[in-house]
């Protein structure tokens, strides 16, 4: 009777390390890692001068449609009437026809402003971030489309698919409460 | 210029001008067409800039995690009630399921702390670290109440459980070591920065979002198909957050507990337990209990142990280092050098489209070959531990395979136990609880006549 008590009691000890060690090992590393929550929070965004356009943005999301969109710095804008943003390399003709049209889901609008500037917007919800609008701005035109990730819809995941799979490394880590990519006009 | 855009019939020579004036604006880095100024009272478009989503839900699911796993808790431990459990899990799938789309999960946060683990730039979200932490800490205190009714995988496969077969102990525990493996190889994955191999292959995240691809819904079709005869496959055989449990709640001070009061070896409770987590007590009519080992053939054992472990654990950490740059072709940046390398080689016709972007930065391959060169070192390093830690695995699994304790009532494993509660609507002795049709004073009286 006295060997199976102390028997229990070893068990028991042994029993009591070990939620110890587990307590501790599990404190150590959500503590290290909560203290890095002070630093604040960040998230991705796209270095536009790294961006080579490749498209992998509108395939690699985790997201349905994904997160990153085309944007448009208006003040870079040069309002061309031929924009190589909106239209093919060689279109048959300069209006809103869609064989004309680079974007592949019709995201880009274009309005007449005045003679000889057309102004260009482009729809969120439509923008598939495919980047075609932006090699074209980029190649040809002023580079004031360029892809940036919308944080309405980005998740945020702590390993971004499309950052892995970015062949620029593109994608950078940025604050979050200033989260797009500040480019001076 | 802007004059020179609007002939519409120029539009060829307009290209080559354009083409031109890219190479040398290009150079210069200045601004081809400089911004209108309007004529009419045009104002520019306010630049969108779309705030980030509200941490609102973040704190939302932080609450409702921390409810579930107190139901749980109350459950397991006072209200002993399988039918509750079963709404716990239904509960579970609708909102961490099919509501929130299964992210975040615990499982997958496993990943995102061994990822900023390995690299010091990461944040971890504080809702992550809650998930993680969360049940696990449970898990030391009143076992696996998580996987019992809280998480949304284990809850399905629970849920369209209809025959469950036994599988013999040797393929349970042989399977068994499966999930130590796949933690680390994602925990190796995920620090490497090559993929998080448990998202990527969850086979259940599919159902929730109705959208996977063709090959993850072959296996998600295979694994629902196989949880109605084998009780919760992807928990027992592969959930690694399942195997961290299964560590963790091994320590626990209190767990399922099978009968609130005396067990009088009925053995329903085992007939009821599907995932084969009961053990049987050793003490029959016809086997006394075996009297202890001497400590000298304890010793010996000791020592016997120690040698296996030191063994397979040096096999697994040289057969590891051997399988790094196998692994290392999961990173990108080894894809893409391979692909590089197999283009300069072999002459290509057209560039792959990862090699065309990185050759586009204007970067040259030899960069990328020594950066891969050092991707696959860190890999072997990695690899070691991760060959070291299956050597672990396996020697401790043949281990605990030899030890067989005495015991006096059906106990449930204290690893293997999901906390689903089915043992408790089985137990005759608890009144409350029990739903079917056992004389319990006719049973011991024949036990009784038998000897």
């Amino acid at each position: 009777m006295t060997l199976k008590k102390k028997s229990m009691g070893r068990r028991d000890f042994l029993n009591n390390c070990g939620r110890g060690g587990a307590f501790l090992l599990l404190g150590g590393t959500v503590g290290a890692l909560g203290a890095r929550l002070v630093r604040g929070g960040e998230v991705w965004q796209i270095d536009p001068n790294k961006c080579t356009k490749c498209g992998q943005c509108a395939t690699h999301c985790v997201l349905d449609m994904s997160a990153v969109k085309c944007m448009h710095l208006y003040k870079m804008c040069g309002y061309c009437e031929l924009c190589t943003g909106y239209f093919e390399l060689d279109p048959v003709s300069l209006d809103e026809g869609a064989e004309n049209q680079v974007c592949p889901t019709a995201a880009i609008s274009r309005k007449y402003i005045e003679d000889p500037y057309f102004e260009y917007k482009i729809d969120t919800d439509l923008c598939i971030g495919c980047a075609r609008c932006v090699k074209g701005c980029v190649d040809y035109g002023n580079g004031s489309l360029y892809m940036q990730v919308n944080h309405e819809l980005c998740k945020n995941c702590n390993e971004c698919a499309i950052a892995i799979a970015c062949p620029a490394d593109a994608f950078i880590r940025l604050p979050a409460n200033n989260p797009y990519f500040d480019r001076l006009v | 210029m802007i004059k020179i855009l609007t002939k519409k019939n120029t539009i060829g020579i307009l290209f080559a001008g354009l083409f031109l004036l890219a190479c040398v604006a290009g150079a210069l880095a200045l601004e081809r067409f400089p911004p209108p100024d309007f004529d009419t009272d045009h104002t520019l478009p306010v630049q969108i800039r779309p705030a980030a989503r509200g941490e609102h839900w973040a704190w939302i699911d932080m609450g409702v995690l921390l409810v579930s796993l107190l139901a749980g808790t109350v459950i397991v431990l006072k209200t002993r009630s399988r039918r509750a459990m079963v709404w716990l899990s239904l509960f579970a799938v609708g909102y961490f399921g099919f509501f929130r789309k299964g992210c975040v999960c615990p499982i997958g946060a496993i990943q995102n702390v061994a990822d900023a683990l390995a690299h010091s730039s990461l944040v971890v979200p504080l809702v992550v670290l809650f998930f993680f932490g969360a049940p696990l800490l449970l898990a030391v205190f009143f076992g696996r109440i998580f996987c019992g009714g809280v998480c949304p995988l284990g809850a399905l496969q629970d849920l369209v459980l209809l025959k469950p077969l036994r599988v013999p102990r040797w393929l349970d525990t042989a399977l068994g070591m499966f999930r130590h493996v796949y933690l680390g190889l994602a925990v190796l994955f995920a620090a490497m920065g090559a993929s998080y191999l448990i998202c990527v292959y969850d086979p259940f995240v599919g159902f929730f979002r109705m959208n996977a691809r063709f090959h993850i819904w072959v296996l998600s079709g295979l694994f629902l198909l196989l949880s109605m005869v084998v009780g919760r496959p992807y928990c027992r055989y592969l959930c690694p957050y399942g195997a961290l449990l299964c560590i963790f709640s091994r320590f626990s001070a209190r767990r399922v507990t099978i009968t609130p009061d005396r067990c009088i070896n009925c053995g329903l409770c085992r007939e009821a337990c599907p995932y084969g987590a009961i053990h049987p007590s050793t003490i029959t009519p016809d086997a006394p209990p075996k009297a202890p080992a001497d400590s000298l053939v304890r010793l010996r054992r000791l020592i016997l142990g120690a040698g296996l472990v030191a063994v397979l654990g040096y096999v697994g950490w040289e057969t590891g280092a051997a399988a790094g740059p196998w692994f290392s072709r999961d990173h990108f940046t080894i894809r893409v050098a391979e692909k590089l390398v197999a283009e300069e080689t072999q002459g290509f016709e057209e560039r792959s489209f990862e090699t065309q972007a990185y050759l586009d930065q204007g970067l040259e391959p030899e960069t990328i070959y020594q950066e891969a060169l050092l991707v696959k070192e860190a890999f072997t390093r990695g690899s070691r531990w991760f060959g070291l830690w299956v050597g672990l695995v396996l020697s401790m699994t043949m281990l605990s395979l030899l030890q067989d304790r005495p015991r006096q009532e059906y106990e449930a494993d204290k690893g293997a136990c999901l906390a689903c509660g089915r043992c408790y609507a089985s137990c005759p002795i608890d009144e409350r609880n029990f739903q079917g049709d056992f004389d319990v004073e006719a049973f011991e009286a024949e036990r009784e006549k038998a000897g």
